[in-house]
């Protein structure tokens, strides 16, 4: 008790430096927690996106109704602590007087949605459609049925063998299903009103989904799997049931979520590095201050864990204090975010500082404490007091014993690093990834200031007095001044990588320049149907875009083998529904859609192909087609196409931006191929006011009844809201990384220019002139600054690359704006730092500031 | 005059297609001996999800051959297909002379709730086209599941009855009978024939063309 009583008093004797020390460690603290409190309400977020789309956690669903044996399978697995919801799909002609239409009918039980809502005109109650047969509709359905005018809900809709009426209207649907292109608008009833139809029979084709949704600590993904095994052994051979969750709700999304949350663990590890620099430095710094006092103590003969319980005490409390305060500051903080960054990050988040990020800020400002000084302690424990007293510790050999004590002292500092980064990444394999790429980037920039250092003496052979004096004070104290520059070095490098993979992720995610969100996805145009369909639309209101052929035909050699072998030995992603990949669309285009880019290889030939050259023709293959099915450049492809064989050779790789919505394909093949074939078109319109959709709909079916006119507005816009809010995000989450790093920078360039404090009056007390002093502190500090981040961004480079090409395929691009702002804001919060330093030392008496060091 | 333009034009482009295609294509459908079935389907007849060894085209040239037949089928099926199709497709086809033609389209059509007039409509300019070029016509019907209504389903079973009446043809009343619905003999979507699907359909037809030749 008595130690911890004295290292009490010893803070409050120095409650000004104290104070100074809380607030360093406050900032870097706070920026941690803001970015990962940040981060998580933001997956979190799109978590809670995923699931309204899905309207549940899992789905369980089925071309057959569910067997007594299936649902009891389903709950052993699934458990008690579960709600669930049923509907039941199909399609059918729906007829209202006159008129006969495919509808999708929505059969829906009390408790489905399980996440998201109706939007109804008249808020009625799911409850209505149950007990009484009417259903939901849209006003656009209502009015394709031949309703006209305002509402009449005794309009009859006869949906097989029963007839119904309109109990409202819906504005929105919680089913915003991404997986299936819509053929037909939908319809809601209660599924207690549809054995009356008539439509349910043998041979219906109707689609039987289970909707669940866990308590919220639930781990879906292992329910996942769990069940699908579960399923594999007890009905071996057979596919009974599709089970997904909210992962699978697009394929679209599937990539850009999975840099998502790559990109955040990323930063994640980025900024608890940077806290974990900053608290590290900081501590240490402190310790190696209290080398005389601690010399002095083991002088008069206290034991070494007596010591370490008084240094400690002081390392916690300061610790904790600043946890604590970066916590207050982030609880008040982080909620106003969306009121200080309006329009800089995406609406509707709901913000909040994480309690996993609160216990870890404590756990790094009191335990991190102990474990980031156990080196120093091992260090200062070994030697002799005496060495202390003088200041020599650094010099001092070590035996073999010290060493291995020493080098085992870093070891919890590690382990704790690396659990943390672990947790951050999300991953244990990404976890380890990181800490052990920072350890290289550590060791290369530490080896980058010594040269830097080293080379300081020969730099300081000048005339020019105040660079003299400055290089000569850096070579001189060149340990303390690799280790400022080796801090400040891995917090640029660690801010600085994180521009080049934002850079390559927003150009992946954000919409093409020049490219139309379509309202309607145009199917089944034919050939003869192309030149009217063009002059139809250059009357109608909406643009008709990337009209495409599309010959559908089969892959059936790859260099002479067949190609279904090879499709079995690379492809070892779940098989597609209704087995195996066999046909394929190809088209043909002259020129490459904005959503289009070839990454390997050159553009094809715009020369027709010659049928007589008997040379095979040119292929362009879509990326991740080609990783799929193992297709490299040069690889001769054989085809079967309305029964002609052909032959071709894979001349580019091209990747397909497919959130862009466009009509892409996976094949594309050289002029003069297929333009003769019997082909169908696809097509997009765009730019098409909301309220003239529907008439632009009506008048394509009356004008051209075979062409399929798919409204993708509701996908469109779902998807785009979400690809929107990811680059708002990472743009936004980019920004923040830096802004704590340079925050966590500033606080050491602080602690570092405090310390200079007394060389500074020390110049002073020689009666070297105020400008002197300034110049040769700024210099000093913007030498230290300047190459550090410059050696550090330059790494960034290296670092960020290899990262993208682990992580984000290769998604790399030079932000250069951001690394020169990182570079001349670094440079600047250290000569800043150093300036306000040097204007404080010329305001004070030479004898305070000594009596203050004593 | 621009409406006639237009409406000559399309021909003018087909003529000169026509014309020209036969000096620049030497990739053609191999004419030998053997009597030339055409099978102008879907996904069903283009056999999707299955391998081309498994599918009723393959199948029933194997076996109609095994039975002394000396037969070449040629697959022109292109998964979802509808009967808009059916005329541009059987003019690519007319090179590869076929002397029997089965017409197995329109799923699609009912699938996607289209004109039931309008898919009789193109079904009978593919007749008569096929008939023109002195190819005869098997048709294939097709049945539509009981979920798209009774009034529906009941037009677009009647339309191949009427069609065949009126053309006289050899009539296949329905393409996937004692397949449709029955899980053991579908794949997982529930409406396409797997292997043992396909074995079916291959008896179904062969009983009908067999006859033809």
């Amino acid at each position: 008790m008595l130690w911890i009583r004295l290292g009490l008093k010893e803070l409050i004797k120095n409650r000004g430096f104290a104070l100074f020390f809380i607030l360093n460690l406050t900032l870097g603290f706070a920026g941690f927690i803001a970015i990962h409190s940040f981060g998580r309400s933001l997956n979190r977020h799109l978590d809670d996106n995923l699931k309204n789309i899905l309207t549940a956690d899992l789905v369980v669903s089925s071309n057959r109704a569910l067997e007594p044996k299936d649902l009891e399978l389903i709950n052993t697995v699934l458990g008690a602590k579960k709600q669930q919801a049923r509907l039941i799909s199909f399609y059918t002609m729906v007829r209202a007087g006159q008129n006969a239409r495919l509808i999708r009918v929505m059969a829906i039980d009390n408790f489905y949605p399980l996440y998201g809502k109706f939007s109804l005109e008249k808020s009625s109650e799911i409850k209505s459609i149950q007990n009484t047969p009417g259903v939901f509709m849209t006003r656009d359905t209502a009015y394709v049925l031949g309703l006209r005018g305002k509402a009449d809900k005794n309009f009859p809709i006869t949906l097989g063998s029963k007839t119904f009426h309109i109990a409202d209207f819906f504005v929105d649907d919680p089913d915003t299903s991404l997986t299936a292109v819509e053929l037909a608008p939908k319809i809601y009833m209660g599924i207690d009103q549809l054995s009356d139809t008539g439509l349910i029979q043998f041979g219906s084709r109707i689609r039987y989904s289970r909707y669940f949704r866990f308590e919220p600590d639930a781990d879906v993904p292992i329910l996942v799997n769990t069940l699908r095994q579960e399923y594999a052994k007890a009905f071996p051979g057979q596919k009974r049931v599709n089970i997904y969750d909210s992962r699978d709700v697009n394929r679209r999304l599937d990539r850009l979520t999975r840099y998502f949350t790559g990109y955040m663990g990323l930063v994640s590890v980025v900024s608890l590095f940077l806290a974990g620099i900053a608290t590290a430095y900081l501590f240490r710094g402190y310790l190696n201050l209290k080398q005389q006092e601690m010399a002095v103590l083991m002088s008069i003969g206290a034991r070494h864990h007596e010591i370490w319980l008084y240094l400690s005490i002081q390392l916690i409390i300061l610790g904790l204090i600043a946890s604590i305060l970066s916590i207050i500051i982030s609880l008040a903080l982080v909620p106003a975010f969306p009121v200080i960054f309006q329009g800089l990050i995406p609406d509707q988040v709901n913000l909040r500082t994480d309690p996993a990020t609160i216990i870890l800020a404590l756990g790094l400002g009191t335990i991190g404490s102990m474990i980031f000084c156990l080196p120093v302690f091992v260090r200062l424990f070994a030697i002799k007091p005496l060495m202390l007293l003088r200041g020599t510790s650094d010099s001092i050999k070590k035996n073999t014993q010290q060493s291995v004590r020493q080098l085992a002292s870093i070891i919890p500092g590690l382990a704790a690093f690396l659990l943390i980064s672990i947790f951050a990444a999300g991953s244990m394999k990404n976890g380890i990834i990181f800490v052990v790429g920072f350890a290289i980037a550590l060791a290369f920039l530490s080896l980058i200031g010594w040269l830097l250092l080293s080379a300081c003496k020969r730099i300081s052979h000048t005339r020019i007095t105040v660079a003299k004096i400055a290089f000569r004070n850096l070579f001189r104290n060149k340990w303390a001044s690799l280790s400022c520059f080796v801090t400040i070095a891995m917090g640029a490098f660690l801010i600085s990588l994180i521009p080049q993979i934002q850079q390559g992720l927003q150009n992946e995610i954000v919409r093409p320049e020049g490219l139309k969100i379509p309202a309607f996805f145009l199917v089944d145009i034919q050939d003869e149907q192309k030149t009217p369909f063009i002059e139809f639309m250059q009357n109608q209101e909406g643009e008709l875009a990337n009209l495409s052929p599309m010959i559908r035909g089969r892959i059936t050699t790859k260099n002479q083998q067949p190609f279904r072998h090879e499709v079995r030995q690379s492809d070892d992603r779940p098989r597609r529904r209704g087995g195996h990949r066999l046909e394929f669309n190809f088209s043909y285009r002259k020129d490459l859609d904005v959503s289009e880019t070839i990454v390997q290889g050159d553009p094809l030939s715009t020369t027709p192909w010659n049928f007589e050259s008997k040379r095979p023709f040119e292929i362009s293959v879509e990326q991740s087609f080609a990783e799929r099915y193992n297709i490299q450049i040069g690889d001769f492809l054989g085809f079967e196409i309305q029964g002609l064989p052909f032959e071709g050779q894979v001349k580019n790789l091209r990747k397909i931006r497919w959130n862009s919505f466009q009509p892409n394909f996976f094949l594309l093949f050289q002029n003069g191929v297929l333009n003769d074939a019997p082909k169908t078109f696809l097509a997009a319109i765009s730019n098409v006011p909301l309220s003239k959709r529907q008439d632009l709909k009506n008048r394509i079916v009356d004008a051209f009844p075979n062409v399929s006119v798919i409204d993708v507005t509701q996908m469109a816009g779902t998807l785009l809201g979400i690809t929107n809010k990811l680059s708002l995000s990472i743009r936004f989450m980019a920004w923040l990384a830096i802004a704590a790093g340079l925050i966590s920078i500033f606080s050491i360039a602080r602690h570092e220019a405090w310390k200079n404090e007394n060389q500074i009056n020390l110049l002073k007390i020689l009666g070297s002139k105020f400008s002197e002093i300034q110049a040769i502190t700024l210099l000093e500090f913007g030498f230290i600054g300047f190459t550090a981040a410059l050696s550090a961004i330059l790494l960034s480079y290296a670092f960020s690359w290899a990262v993208s090409l682990y992580f984000f395929d290769s998604l790399w691009q030079i932000n250069l704006t951001l690394s020169f702002l990182i570079l001349f804001l670094t440079t600047g919060v250290c000569m800043f730092t150093a300036f306000t330093a040097s204007r404080k030392v010329m305001k004070s008496k030479p004898m305070r500031l000594l009596e203050n060091e004593n | 005059m621009k409406k006639y333009i237009l409406l000559f034009l399309p021909l003018f482009l087909l003529i000169c297609m026509v014309l020209i295609w036969p000096k620049t294509v030497p990739l053609s459908f191999a004419r030998d001996n053997r009597v030339a079935v055409l099978i102008l389907g879907d996904s069903l007849s283009a056999g999707l999800g299955v391998e081309t060894e498994q599918t009723y085209p393959f199948l029933l040239e194997e076996m109609l051959n095994q039975k002394g037949f000396t037969v070449n089928i040629l697959n022109g099926s292109i998964s979802g297909s509808t009967t808009a199709g059916a005329s541009s497709r059987l003019k690519w086809f007319l090179r590869a002379k076929p002397d029997i033609i089965l017409l197995a389209l329109g799923a699609n059509d009912g699938l996607r709730g289209l004109s039931t007039d309008k898919m009789t409509q193109n079904l009978e300019n593919a007749i008569i086209l096929a008939k023109k070029n002195g190819i005869q016509v098997i048709l294939a019907g097709m049945k539509l599941p009981p979920n798209y209504g009774p009034a529906y389903a009941n037009a677009f079973e009647t339309s191949f009855v009427w069609l065949t009446q009126k053309h006289d043809l050899p009539f296949i009343p329905f393409l996937l009978k004692n397949v449709a619905g029955k899980a053991s003999l579908n794949q997982a979507d529930g409406i396409h024939p797997n292997p043992d699907g396909h074995k079916i359909i291959a008896a179904t037809v062969f009983e009908i063309l067999s006859e033809q030749l």
